[in-house]
């Protein structure tokens, strides 16, 4: 098992480009469920992915991470450079890519164990000591505001927890493998209005050192909380494509595009 | 009549015809398990019921100890056998079967499931009672351990399935391997229905006579060794019951309660461990 926490690194020319999809086309065994999508997610920033269901945001998210092997069908063509490297050749060892590109979920999905188990799963399994577990548990739950509401009750099940703790457990359990990438698939469509508060704050602070993805049905959110935003929408052929890429102030308040205008503004979607 | 009071009248009905229903299904199982207790109390309060090996025929008293140990061994070296291997398979099937060799698997598994008990002992007296020369308790495990199988192995299949996809992706996320996920997340998850699937395949398989007649045969003396035939207490009530000695048929009726209260235990025994691991 290997214990180094992330590869060496092989930056590309840009430096602040970590995640460059470069004309992804998707397939669900014959349909096309992604045309022609190229994006660069900048470092160290949250890239919001907004628009109508069915236009192959969350598709397009899970490419990240390789997620869709688990779809039996699925394939993806292109390229999706993550510090250079492409995520979909077939040498990809998947298993260290998705420890370096975590993932949250659109519903909470706690392991049913306990609070310190769901954490410490990650760090278990990279064989790290015992004492470097549990500190890297303790901070886990720090960075995610959950330690001093749990801290007492670490041994009990993690499943009677609150929605939106659950959902910053589920956050914790994915930093304690120290990704450097965090894809986030409306993480917040399950909870309350605070608890979807406290998720935001945690978005702030962690793009100090992560690189975050988000998708989001909610546009509030994304103009609150990203720093770019991508509009998706389904082609005549239902396949989903980019249709504007820019700085969120830019997609919000000045978009080029009549189409990302006419969603951002309710006139449809 | 107006609408409402119909509905409500609907509703009344519907619940008393379910009611019904569930009176009919328990009553039958409510009046067997107090016959069989009323009937069996008598011979199992008799002196020397646990710690006797059973008399000749006329002679007075006597116990069923040599098929209390027979059964406890016979079944437990099936279900050494057929537990392990039965959750495996139920793992692969849930988990790696979605394809040709799963639904053939499943297909084998299903045909078995419906095959009649004594199918079961003529496999047995076939392979092993009629190869080895002589029979055997170890033939009456390996009967008993096919006919648990496929009950073992469907319940794990169904328990694992019901496991929300939700916490395999959450796994796989973290970079955990397929292997690690099915067996540190997936199966304690489903570990409550794992367990239940064994237990019903282990009462099934202490209260078969059939597979036991043409392997173990029955022994009348304490037998500790598997490769020579032993006493079993389904053969018990079986031999017993067809002798015209009350005192017999007492015995018979004390070894089908014992058989029931064993089953019974065995089960709230696992019943607690499994929610006190779970918590």
């Amino acid at each position: 098992m290997q214990t180094e926490i992330a590869p060496p690194r092989v930056r590309d020319e840009n430096p602040k480009i970590k995640l460059d999809a470069r004309e992804v086309n998707f397939y669900y065994g014959d349909f096309q469920a992604l045309h022609d999508v190229s994006l660069a997610v900048q470092d160290c920033k949250i890239t919001a992915l907004i628009g109508p269901s069915g236009c192959g945001k969350t598709t397009f998210l899970r490419i990240f991470n390789r997620m869709h092997d688990l779809v039996p069908g699925a394939r993806a063509n292109g390229e999706v450079l993550l510090d250079g490297h492409n995520v979909l050749a077939p040498d990809t060892d998947v298993i260290q890519l998705r420890r370096q590109v975590g993932m949250l979920f659109q519903r909470a999905n706690p392991f049913p164990k306990s609070i310190y188990d769901n954490v410490a799963y990650g760090p278990r399994m990279l064989g790290w000591s015992k004492p470097r577990v549990d500190e890297i548990v303790e901070e886990s739950l720090k960075d995610t505001g959950l330690w001093d509401e749990v801290k007492d009750r670490l041994r009990r099940s993690a499943l009677n927890l609150s929605g939106g703790q659950q959902q910053r457990l589920c956050l914790a359990r994915a930093l304690a493998v120290k990704p450097d990438v965090i894809l986030m698939d409306e993480p917040a469509s399950a909870l309350d209005p605070i608890a979807t508060l406290r998720i935001e704050e945690l978005m702030q602070q962690l793009k100090k050192r992560y690189t975050i993805v988000i998708v989001t049905h909610n546009m509030q959110q994304a103009s609150r909380v990203s720093d770019f935003t991508a509009f998706m929408l389904m082609n005549q052929q239902r396949a989903g494509e980019l249709i504007e890429f820019g700085p969120t102030d830019d997609i919000f308040n000045r978009p080029k595009d009549n189409r990302t205008e006419d969603y951002i503004t309710g006139r449809f979607g | 009549m107006n609408r409402l009071a119909a509905r409500v009248m609907l509703d009344r009905l519907v619940s008393a015809l379910v009611i019904l229903c569930v009176m009919l299904a328990a009553i039958p199982v409510l009046i067997l398990l107090v016959f069989v207790v009323i009937k069996g109390l008598p011979g199992m309060l008799a002196p020397g019921f646990f710690t006797d090996l059973p008399h000749p025929i006329g002679v007075p008293g006597g116990g069923v100890f040599n098929a209390i140990i027979g059964t406890l061994v016979i079944v437990g070296i099936a279900s050494l056998v057929a537990v392990p291997l039965g959750t495996l398979v139920g793992i692969f099937l849930s988990e790696f079967g979605r394809n040709r060799v799963g639904d053939a698997v499943r297909f084998v598994s299903d045909v078995l499931t419906g095959l009649p008990s004594i199918a079961f002992g003529i496999f047995g007296y076939t392979v092993l009672v009629a190869t080895l020369g002589h029979f055997s308790a170890i033939s009456a495990s390996a009967a008993l351990a096919v006919l648990m199988l496929p009950v073992i192995l469907r319940a794990t299949e169904t328990a694992l399935v019901l496991v929300p996809n939700a916490l395999r992706e959450g796994g796989l996320a973290l970079g955990a391997p397929r292997w690690r996920v099915t067996m540190q997340i997936i199966v304690p998850a489903a570990l409550a229905g794992i367990v239940t699937g064994a237990l019903l395949a282990m009462a099934r398989a202490a209260g078969e006579t059939a597979p036991l007649l043409f392997t173990t045969l029955g022994n009348e003396y304490l037998q500790l060794n598997p490769g020579r035939p032993m006493g079993a207490l389904s053969l018990t009530v079986f031999k017993n019951a067809l002798v015209p000695y009350t005192s017999l048929q007492d015995q018979a009726w004390a070894a089908a309660l014992l058989l029931v209260i064993i089953v019974s235990v065995t089960n709230i025994l696992a019943r607690v461990y499994v929610r006190r691991v779970q918590r």
